[in-house]
C-alpha cells in the first residue's frame, strides 16, 4: 500500500511540476535560513562552556558611583586576586589577566606584532580550561619571562609546534628573553577571552608590585567551591573593600567607603557568571568586543518568521492543490478504500513533501557554510547542524509542517460522500480562502516588518557613520607603539613633519575612538569628586585631529607653565558647574605621587572621541610629549604614499622594530563592525523573508487562476482586456498587502524606537521609510501576481468555457 | 461579408504530440446570414468558433473579419476588435456566480467603458426583449436552466453586436426550453444580427440558412437549408 501511496505522491510531483517545486523550494530555503539563525544561536549561546568547571567561573566588575556618573566595569584592582585566594573561603583559586596590546615578538629573522597578547598569573589555568599540546599547565606560567603560545602562533614562529618547548623569544624589544613553556591548543572561537600568546605575570613584578587597592586595571576571575554560592564572595570581597580600599579612599578623598556611600556614591565590587559575560554583559573595558543578547533575540525573532512564512506557504499551496484531488478521494472510496486509510495516504504524501524539503535544506546549508562563516565572521561547520538542539527542531519543523499541511485534505476530503465529490458538486478549494487570505497577509506583515525596519538600521548605521564627529577623522594616519623609537621618536616625528604630504604631527596617549584613562578630579574649592576622560597630548594635537577652541587657547610652546595646565571641553564645564572656566584649576590626584593643581587654559568644543552609543562625557586634555602613538594629518588622497614614507623613516631610526599603523577614520568605522555585519545578515534574511513569501503568493496565484479559469474566460470573451484581468487577479492580494503594511506600522515603530534609543545620536524615523516599504512590498506583490496573471489572461478561454 | 477565412489551420503542440485541430478551413459569410456548424465530437467546431470569435488566433492562413484581416492581430488588438463586435452564448451559459443577473448582462459595457446612465437602459432593453427582466436581481444558482440561457443571451446582445457566436446553445436544456432559446436567435437573425452556431443537433441545424460540416478538422461538406439574400 506505502508502494502505491509513494506512486501516487511520485505521480502528483510529476504531474505539477510547478507547484511540487515551489513548495518544497521555499520550505527548503525557510528550513534552510532558520537553521543557519539557529547555528549562529547557538554558537552564541555555547561562548565558554568549554571551561570544565564554566558555571563555577566568576568574573569580578566593579559597579561606582562618583557625583552624577555611574562606572560599570570589568577592571579590577590586581591586589585582588591574591586577596580572593587568601583571604576568602568560598573561592578556590583566583588569576589576574591583565590585557597587553599590540606586543612585538622575535625568533631568528621572524618578527611579527601580536594584538592578541595578555598577561597571566599562574592560577591561569586552573580556573580556565586551555588545554596545553606541550608543556606543564601547573609551571607553565610559574617563572618570571615565561611565554605560552598557542599552537597557530607556535607554528607560524617555529615551524612546527612542537618544536617550540624551551625556545627562546625576544618580547616588546627587552634584552630579557622569553622562554616558551607551553603551547596551547588554538582559544576556541566562542571564548569570550581571546589570545594568542600568554605572558607569565611574574615577568612584571616590578611593575605590578606598584598595585594598588584603589587602582583598577586588571580583569580578576575566581573559581568558586564546589558548595559556595557567590553571594558569598560577594559578602567576602564587601569585606576587602572596607579592609584595604576604605582607608586609601579615606586618605586621597577624605572620605571613608561607608562615608562616601552615605554621600550617595558607591564602590562596591561584585561576581558576574562567566557564562553572562559574552551576551549580558553591561560592563565596559572588556579585552574583546562582547555580544549582545537582544540581537539574540532579534535573530531569533527573524529565523521563526521565514519558518512561519516558509510552512504557511507549505500549507497554502498543498491545501489548495489538493482541492483538486476530492475526485481522486471519491474514486479510492468507490474501491474500497477506508477514510483511515486515505488520511493516511495525504500525510504519508506531505510527509514526504517536508522530509525532501529537510533534505536539501540540509545540502543548502551544506553548499553555504564557507559563506555564511564569511558573512558572520564565525567558525561554524556542517557537524553544528547534528547537535541535539538544533537536530530536535528540524525534526519538529518537518513533522508539525508536514502534518499540519497534510491533515486538512485528509480530514476534510476523505470527509465528503462519495456520490457528491464524484458529481462534481463540491468546490471545496474556494472554502478555504479567507484562511488563505489571512495566511498571506501574515507573511506580507513578516515581509514589511522586516523591509521597514532593514530601511531604518541601514539609515541609522549611515547617519552614524557620516555624523560630524567634530573633528576631521578623515586623513589622520596613528603611528602604534611609538615607544618602540625609544630616544628617536622626536627625530622621527621631525623627519615626518619635512614632508609636504605631512600637515602636522601630534604626540598622544590615546587613539580616538576612547581614551584609556578615566580618573576622579576636582574643581579647587570643592569638595565633589568628578569623573573625567583623560589623554595626554602634545602642542600640534588641536591642529593636527581639527577640533575647535571655543574659549582660550591650546598648549603652546611659548608658555613654559603649559606642561602642567588643563585643556577641558564643554561637556566638563557643565559637569564642574563653571561659569568663567578660564579662571578655574583642576586638581589631579595624581595616582600615588604628589597631587597637582592644574590651571585651565582653554575650553574645546564637545566633540565625539567615544562611540556614537555614548553621550560626550567630560574630557581633560593635559600635556605630554614622547607618547605610545604619533597621530599624522596628511593632505590629498595617497595615503598609500604617506604610509610608506612613516615605515621608511621608522626603519632609518629602529630598523628592528616592527612599524604599525591605523587610520582614524578605519578606528571609528570599525566601532559599527558587527552593527554592519549584522546589517548584512538582516539584509539577506529580509531578502529571504520576502523571497520566500514571493515563492508562495506566485503558486497561489497560478492556483486562483486555475480556479477562475472559467470566470477569466468568461470575461475575455465579453471584452475583458489582458490588463483588466490583470488587474482583477491582482486587486486581491493587493488588498491583503495593505491591509499587512497598516498592521506593520504601529509595531515597527515600537520596535525601532526601543532600537534607536540605544544612540546617544540617532535619526528620526521619519514617514517616508514607511510609505517606501509599503510601496516596495506592494510592487514586489502585484509583479509576482502579474507574472501568473498575465500567464492566465493570455490563455485560450474556450475550453474553460465549453465544459462545466 | 463579415467573415472570410482561407487556409485557416489549428495546429495544438503538447510534449511531443501534435494535434492538428483546424486543417485548411477556407468558408465564407455573408452579414445576417445564419450559420449551422456540426460535425461529431473533436472535429473542431469550437475551436473554429474560438478562432471566429478572436479568443484564439491560427497557427496558418487568413481571417478576415469586416474588411480587416485579423489573424496576425495582438492580444490587445483582438481583444479591441472583439469588444461590442461579437457576441458569445455557450452551452454551459457561463454566467459569473458571484454576479447578479442585472451585474452579469451589464458586465460587456462596463469593459467597453459606457455610461452608467446608458448602461441600465441598456441591460434592461436586453433582460426585457429576453423576458427575465423581472429576474434581474437574482443570481444565476437561483434560476432554471432555461432563464439562464436567457440572461446568457441577453449578455451576448447587449452590446449590439453585428456576430453573434454561438456554442451548443442548446445543450444543457429540456426541449421546450430549447425551442425558445433558438427562437430568440432567429429573433435576433431576422433583426439582421449574423449568427454563426455551433450544434450537434439537426433540429436546431435546421433553423440555420447554411450548415457546414466539419470532420477530423477538415471542411467536408456545406448545405444550404434556405434562401438566403443579401
Amino acid at each position: 500500500m506505502i508502494k502505491n501511496y509513494l506512486k501516487t505522491t511520485l505521480q502528483n510531483i510529476r504531474k505539477h511540476k510547478f507547484f511540487a517545486v515551489i513548495n518544497i523550494l521555499g520550505l527548503s530555503i525557510g528550513i534552510a535560513s532558520s537553521m543557519f539563525i539557529a547555528m549562529y544561536i547557538v554558537d552564541e549561546l555555547s561562548y565558554d562552556h568549554f571551561n570544565k568547571n564554566g558555571d563555577r567561573i566568576y568574573r569580578v566588575v566593579l559597579d561606582g558611583k562618583l557625583g552624577d556618573q555611574v562606572i560599570y566595569t570589568t577592571n579590577t584592582t590586581g591586589k585582588l586576586s591574591d586577596a580572593l585566594r587568601t583571604e576568602v573561603p568560598a573561592v578556590v583559586t583566583a588569576t589576574t589577566v591583565r590585557g597587553w596590546g599590540s606586543t612585538s615578538m622575535l625568533y631568528e629573522d621572524r618578527s611579527f606584532i601580536e594584538r592578541k597578547a595578555i598577561v597571566a598569573d599562574s592560577a591561569f589555568f586552573k580556573v580556565f580550561t586551555y588545554p596545553l599540546l606541550y608543556g606543564d599547565e601547573k609551571t607553565a606560567l610559574k617563572e618570571p619571562n615565561s611565554v605560552v603560545l598557542t599552537e597557530k602562533l607556535a607554528v607560524k614562529y617555529f615551524g612546527n609546534a612542537s618544536e617550540a618547548l624551551g625556545k627562546l623569544m625576544v618580547i616588546d624589544g627587552d634584552s630579557v628573553s622569553f622562554k616558551v613553556t607551553g603551547v596551547a591548543k588554538d582559544v576556541p572561537d566562542n571564548s569570550h577571552l581571546k589570545f594568542t600568546a600568554l605572558l607569565s605575570q611574574d615577568s612584571f613584578k616590578k611593575r605590578f608590585d606598584n598595585d594598588v587597592w584603589l587602582n583598577n586595571n586588571v580583569q580578576t576571575y575566581y573559581l568558586l567551591g564546589p558548595n559556595a554560592t557567590y553571594q558569598q564572595v560577594d559578602e567576602q570581597m564587601e569585606g576587602l573593600l572596607q579592609k584595604y580600599t576604605s582607608p586609601i579612599l579615606q586618605q586621597f578623598m577624605g572620605a571613608t567607603l561607608n562615608e562616601m556611600r552615605a554621600a550617595g556614591g558607591e564602590y562596591r565590587y561584585s561576581s558576574q557568571p562567566i557564562y553572562d559575560i559574552h551576551l549580558h554583559s553591561i560592563y565596559s573595558d572588556e579585552l574583546d568586543p562582547q555580544g549582545d543578547v537582544s540581537y539574540i533575540y532579534i535573530l531569533l525573532a527573524i529565523g521563526v518568521f521565514i519558518l512561519i512564512i516558509a510552512s504557511i506557504n507549505f500549507m497554502n499551496l498543498s491545501t489548495a492543490k489538493s482541492a483538486n484531488r476530492a475526485k481522486e478521494v471519491g474514486l479510492r472510496k468507490t474501491m474500497g478504500a477506508t477514510r483511515q486509510q486515505l488520511i493516511g495516504q495525504f500525510l504519508i504524501e506531505s510527509m514526504i513533501f517536508s522530509i525532501a524539503s529537510a533534505v536539501i535544506a540540509l545540502l543548502i546549508i551544506y553548499l553555504l557554510v564557507p559563506s555564511y562563516n564569511m558573512l558572520t565572521d564565525k567558525m561554524l561547520i556542517m557537524q553544528s547542524v547534528f547537535q541535539p538542539t538544533i537536530v530536535s527542531i528540524l525534526i519538529a519543523v518537518v513533522f508539525v509542517v508536514g502534518i499540519l499541511a497534510g491533515s486538512y485534505p485528509a480530514f476534510y476530503l476523505t470527509s465528503f460522500e462519495v456520490i457528491d465529490v464524484i458529481k462534481g458538486k463540491l468546490n471545496a478549494g474556494s472554502k478555504n480562502r479567507a484562511v488563505r487570505g489571512v495566511l498571506v497577509t501574515f507573511q506580507f506583515w513578516i515581509s514589511i516588518v522586516l523591509i521597514i525596519s532593514t530601511a531604518i538600521v541601514y539609515k541609522q548605521l549611515k547617519y552614524a557613520q557620516d555624523k560630524k564627529l567634530g573633528i576631521d577623522k578623515d586623513r589622520v594616519l596613528y603611528v602604534i607603539s611609538a615607544f618602540r623609537l625609544k630616544n628617536n621618536s622626536e627625530a622621527y616625528k621631525n623627519a615626518l613633519d619635512a614632508y609636504p604630504e605631512v600637515e602636522s604631527t601630534s604626540f598622544t596617549t590615546t587613539r580616538f575612538p576612547g581614551t584609556n584613562n578615566n580618573s576622579v578630579y576636582r574643581s579647587k574649592g570643592d569638595e565633589r569628586d568628578h569623573l573625567l576622560a583623560s589623554y595626554a597630548a602634545d602642542y600640534n594635537n588641536q591642529k593636527t585631529l581639527g577640533f575647535k577652541i571655543k574659549e582660550g587657547r591650546f598648549f603652546s610652546p611659548d608658555f613654559p607653565t603649559d606642561t602642567a595646565a588643563a585643556v577641558v571641553n564643554e561637556a566638563t564645564v557643565r559637569e564642574m558647574g563653571w561659569t568663567h572656566p578660564l579662571e578655574e584649576t583642576i586638581i589631579d590626584f595624581n595616582g600615588d605621587a604628589e597631587q597637582i593643581e592644574r590651571k585651565v587654559i582653554g575650553v574645546v568644543e564637545d566633540f565625539n572621541f567615544e562611540s556614537l552609543k555614548d553621550e560626550i562625557r567630560p574630557l581633560l586634555i593635559l600635556y605630554a610629549t614622547n607618547t605610545p602613538s604619533i597621530a599624522i594629518r596628511f593632505n590629498g588622497k595617497d595615503y598609500k604614499e604617506v604610509i610608506s614614507k612613516a615605515e621608511e623613516e621608522w626603519d632609518k631610526l629602529v630598523p628592528n622594530e616592527p612599524f604599525e599603523y591605523s587610520f582614524m577614520s578605519d578606528e571609528f568605522d570599525s566601532q559599527f563592525r558587527s552593527e554592519q555585519r549584522l546589517m548584512k545578515l538582516f539584509t539577506l534574511l529580509t531578502g529571504l523573508a520576502i523571497f520566500i513569501a514571493c515563492l508562495g503568493l506566485f503558486g497561489l496565484t497560478a492556483f486562483t487562476a486555475e480556479q477562475r479559469t472559467k470566470e477569466i474566460g468568461i470575461r475575455k470573451a465579453l471584452g475583458a482586456s489582458v490588463w483588466q484581468i490583470n488587474t482583477l487577479l491582482t486587486r486581491e492580494f493587493n488588498k491583503l498587502v495593505l491591509i499587512a503594511f497598516v498592521l506593520a506600522i504601529f509595531p515597527v515603530y515600537y520596535l525601532m524606537n526601543g532600537w534607536l534609543n540605544n544612540f546617544a545620536f540617532r535619526i528620526s524615523m521619519g514617514i517616508w521609510v514607511f510609505v517606501m516599504g509599503g510601496i516596495i512590498s506592494l510592487i514586489i506583490s502585484w509583479v509576482t501576481v502579474s507574472f501568473q496573471a498575465q500567464k492566465a489572461a493570455r490563455a485560450n478561454p474556450m475550453e474553460a468555457l465549453k465544459y462545466e | 461579408m463579415i467573415i472570410k477565412t482561407k487556409d485557416l489551420t489549428r495546429v495544438y503542440t503538447t510534449d511531443e504530440i501534435e494535434t492538428t485541430a483546424l486543417d485548411h478551413i477556407s468558408i465564407e459569410i455573408n452579414d445576417g446570414e445564419f450559420v449551422a456548424i456540426m460535425g461529431p465530437s473533436g472535429c473542431g467546431k469550437s475551436t473554429l468558433l474560438s478562432i471566429l470569435g478572436m479568443l484564439d488566433r491560427p497557427s496558418s492562413g487568413d481571417y478576415i473579419f469586416n474588411g480587416t484581416d485579423v489573424s496576425r492581430f495582438s492580444e490587445k488588438q483582438r481583444s479591441q476588435a472583439r469588444k461590442g463586435s461579437i457576441g458569445f452564448i455557450f452551452q454551459s451559459f457561463n454566467l459569473i456566480e458571484e454576479l447578479s443577473v442585472f451585474d452579469n448582462v451589464e458586465l460587456p459595457l462596463l469593459y467597453q467603458k459606457i455610461g452608467t446612465s446608458e448602461r441600465r437602459e441598456r441591460v434592461e432593453k436586453a433582460l426585457e426583449r429576453m423576458n427575465i427582466m423581472h429576474r434581474k436581481n437574482h443570481f444565476p444558482q437561483q434560476l432554471s436552466g432555461g432563464q439562464q440561457q436567457r440572461v446568457a443571451i441577453a449578455r451576448a446582445i447587449v452590446s449590439e453586436p453585428s456576430l453573434i457566436l454561438a456554442d451548443e446553445p442548446t445543450g444543457n436544456l429540456d426541449s421546450a426550453n430549447g425551442e425558445e432559446v433558438m427562437k430568440l436567435l432567429s429573433e435576433l437573425n431576422a433583426d439582421g444580427t449574423t449568427i454563426v452556431m455551433v450544434t450537434h443537433s439537426p433540429y436546431d441545424a435546421n433553423y440555420a440558412h447554411r450548415i457546414i460540416n466539419l470532420f477530423d478538422g477538415q471542411l467536408v461538406t456545406e448545405s444550404v437549408k434556405k434562401e438566403f439574400h443579401v
